[in-house]
């Protein structure tokens, strides 16, 4: 993925939206504020909000930005990554690497979190342990 | 006040109004937006007159920017500063020749002009302004222009123009056909994508594809 091919993804869902269902203003502007961003410089959730409440007049949480990106990501299929060290924030990938990288740090978030999970079930709620079962 | 034979009434009241306030050239007051024929145009000289007597701005200044050879189009840059020390920087786009009664270069610059002045917040010729005049700055204007929210605003109008001008073709099934229109920005910029347009680059989009034809309406082009 080159550095154009998000700004093509972006207008071409402005044009055309995949799944039919055209993005809502705060969508095209949270995504348009990160196609000006990078995994040098992410744009963090603070500035988000605080972006986007100059600019539409609209109340954000942290909470609602994630959900924000969350919809890009899943109804829209943009590629926007998101990292919580510092530089923290969230940026349209440009590389297959940084893809690569952001795949990685994901998988091993989910891998930590499923694990905990199936700590806590196994240890208080045995009889459980045999159900759990993940779907998308 | 002398009487302009291609006015209609209601644009003769509104020019008469903005002449006897501000003493701005008469022969100067255009209406050229057919979706609105009574929004006056004026040149960025009359602009920076009424600007100037508002005492809201420190500074406005107006310069020609650039030619880009290949659409014909001349560039001009007007940047505004506000009594607050907000500096608002816009480019106005014109082509040669697109009017036979207003040349490019004064079309440009009076589009640069009230770009600035409206990205400041400043507007008094919006729709329903010119009776009031108000010369204040709106509350709600950015403390700077939010080039994702002109990225955005942009887009939407160069699309709408587009679809006009039938570069990008409604298909059945809600789809759109833009392949004329990605054929347009190739040819046109050498890129399939005006998102990573800069504000000047979007303002000579939108006036490249408004010297296109109309495309005439297709009532069966949902037929199959």
């Amino acid at each position: 993925m080159g550095e154009q091919l998000k700004f093509e993804l972006y207008e071409s869902e402005l044009i055309s939206p995949l799944a039919g269902r055209e993005l809502t203003r705060l969508e095209k502007y949270v995504a348009s504020l990160l196609l000006d961003a990078s995994a040098a410089a992410p744009v963090g959730t603070a500035d988000i909000v605080r972006r986007v409440e100059a600019a539409l007049e609209i109340q954000l949480t942290a909470r609602s930005v994630k959900d924000t990106v969350r919809t890009l990501r899943k109804e829209h299929k943009f590629p926007i990554l998101a990292r919580r060290k510092s530089p923290a924030g969230y940026w349209w990938c440009s590389s297959i690497e940084e893809m690569q990288e952001f795949v990685e740090s994901y998988r091993s978030q989910a891998l930590d979190e499923l694990h905990t999970l199936s700590q806590m079930v196994k240890h208080n709620y045995p009889a459980l342990a045999g159900q759990l079962s993940f779907t998308e | 006040m002398n009487r302009r034979p291609n006015l209609t009434l209601k644009q003769q009241s509104i020019a008469d109004g903005l002449v006897k306030q501000f003493d701005i050239d008469a022969e100067r007051i255009y209406f050229l937006n057919e979706d609105n024929p009574e929004e006056p145009w004026l040149p960025a000289e009359s602009l920076i007159t009424i600007a100037r007597k508002s005492e809201e701005f420190q500074t406005i200044d107006e310069s020609f920017d650039q030619y880009i050879g290949p659409l014909n189009q001349v560039v001009h840059r007007s940047t505004v500063i506000t009594r607050a020390g907000r500096t608002y920087t816009s480019s106005g786009v014109a082509t040669i020749d697109e009017r036979a009664d207003i040349d490019a270069h004064a079309l440009a610059a009076g589009r640069a002009v009230r770009s600035a002045l409206t990205a400041a917040g400043f507007n008094p010729l919006r729709p329903g302004g010119v009776v009031t005049l108000d010369l204040h700055l709106q509350a709600g204007a950015q403390a700077k222009p939010d080039e994702a929210q002109s990225r955005v605003a942009d887009l939407r109008r160069i699309h709408f123009i587009a679809e006009r001008k039938g570069l990008i073709k409604l298909l059945p099934g809600r789809q759109e056909d833009r392949s004329d229109y990605k054929r347009f920005l190739i040819e046109k910029y050498e890129t399939p994508t005006a998102a990573q347009f800069d504000g000047m680059q979007r303002a000579s989009l939108i006036n490249a594809l408004e010297q296109l034809p109309d495309v005439e309406e297709d009532e069966f082009r949902e037929v199959a």
